[in-house]
């Protein structure tokens, strides 16, 4: 069942002076938040008609949020010879780490979460040849 | 004759040994949200469709084989099959993009952004001067 919270701020002053008052004035008190609570709840709308979260709040998800990943590709960029060592392979890559890397990707991305890796970034290796052209297929 | 203004200039990614080729960098997930993973993508507007491994797809979780399937097949005859998933594709600049990706049933190396992904972005290439520009609109 769907429910939510009402909050009531009371100022310190008041908060310290229920504390010290009579048992009739503490009653008194609680009649009127009481009465003040009802009050507010006959001005929010009835739960089915909360409004739904606005869609952007839907795009904070990590998968969603733009890889950002100006620190690998700068990094792959400045260790070509290193990245020689893996043609052929598969690799993730996280910052400056290479946390995984093999023949198979299922294998490389499960050792790369297996690391605590959430959202892998993940490219293969081409073993270049001067005489090979690439095409799509 | 149109005139295009783009909102884009994106240089070609350079690889190894100073080749350099048109790609874009993407976080892939699917609705679910749970798992995502970071890919380079080819511009390819000689593939029809959009084309990925099919491991990187199974590590978001799909269920593979419950796509519907699509035959591949290049120039000289060779073909593939992959089967079809929605996804979610989300770059630094251009932003989300859902698009339909072929996830390939055989292993391949390339991720491959076809004419599906060129009806989603206007592009412009100046191959001569290794930059391609993009406007995130149709």
């Amino acid at each position: 069942m769907p429910s939510r919270t009402l909050t009531i701020e009371v100022p310190p002053a008041e908060a310290r002076a229920y504390e010290t008052a009579t048992p009739e004035q503490q009653r008194r008190v609680d009649d009127a938040l009481r009465g003040r609570f009802r009050e507010l709840m006959r001005t929010l709308p009835p739960v089915s008609q909360a409004p739904e979260p606005v869609p952007s709040q839907a795009h904070e998800a990590p998968a969603l949020q733009p890889p950002r990943r100006h620190k690998e590709i700068a990094w792959r960029r400045a260790h070509e010879a290193e990245l020689e060592t893996y043609a052929g392979q598969w690799v993730v890559l996280e910052g400056e780490t290479i946390v995984a890397h093999g023949k198979k990707p299922a294998e490389v991305l499960e050792r790369a979460k297996g690391q605590g890796v959430r959202i892998p970034y993940i490219f293969y290796v081409e073993e270049l040849d001067p005489d090979v052209a690439m095409m799509g297929l | 004759m149109t005139t295009v203004e783009y909102q884009y200039q994106i240089e070609y990614a350079y690889d190894r040994k100073g080749q350099r080729f048109p790609r874009l960098d993407f976080r892939m997930s699917t609705s679910s949200l749970t798992d995502a993973v970071d890919v380079e993508a080819y511009l390819d507007n000689g593939c029809e469709y959009t084309l990925s491994n099919g491991w990187l797809g199974a590590s978001l979780g799909l269920d593979l084989l419950s796509g519907r399937r699509r035959r591949f097949e290049s120039a000289s005859g060779i073909f593939l099959e992959a089967a079809i998933h929605p996804v979610h594709l989300v770059h630094d600049d251009l932003g989300v993009f859902d698009l339909e990706v072929s996830f390939s049933l055989t292993e391949i190396r390339r991720c491959l952004l076809g004419r599906d992904f060129f009806d989603l972005a206007q592009i412009g290439f100046r191959e001569h001067h290794q930059c391609f520009f993009v406007t995130p609109e149709p």
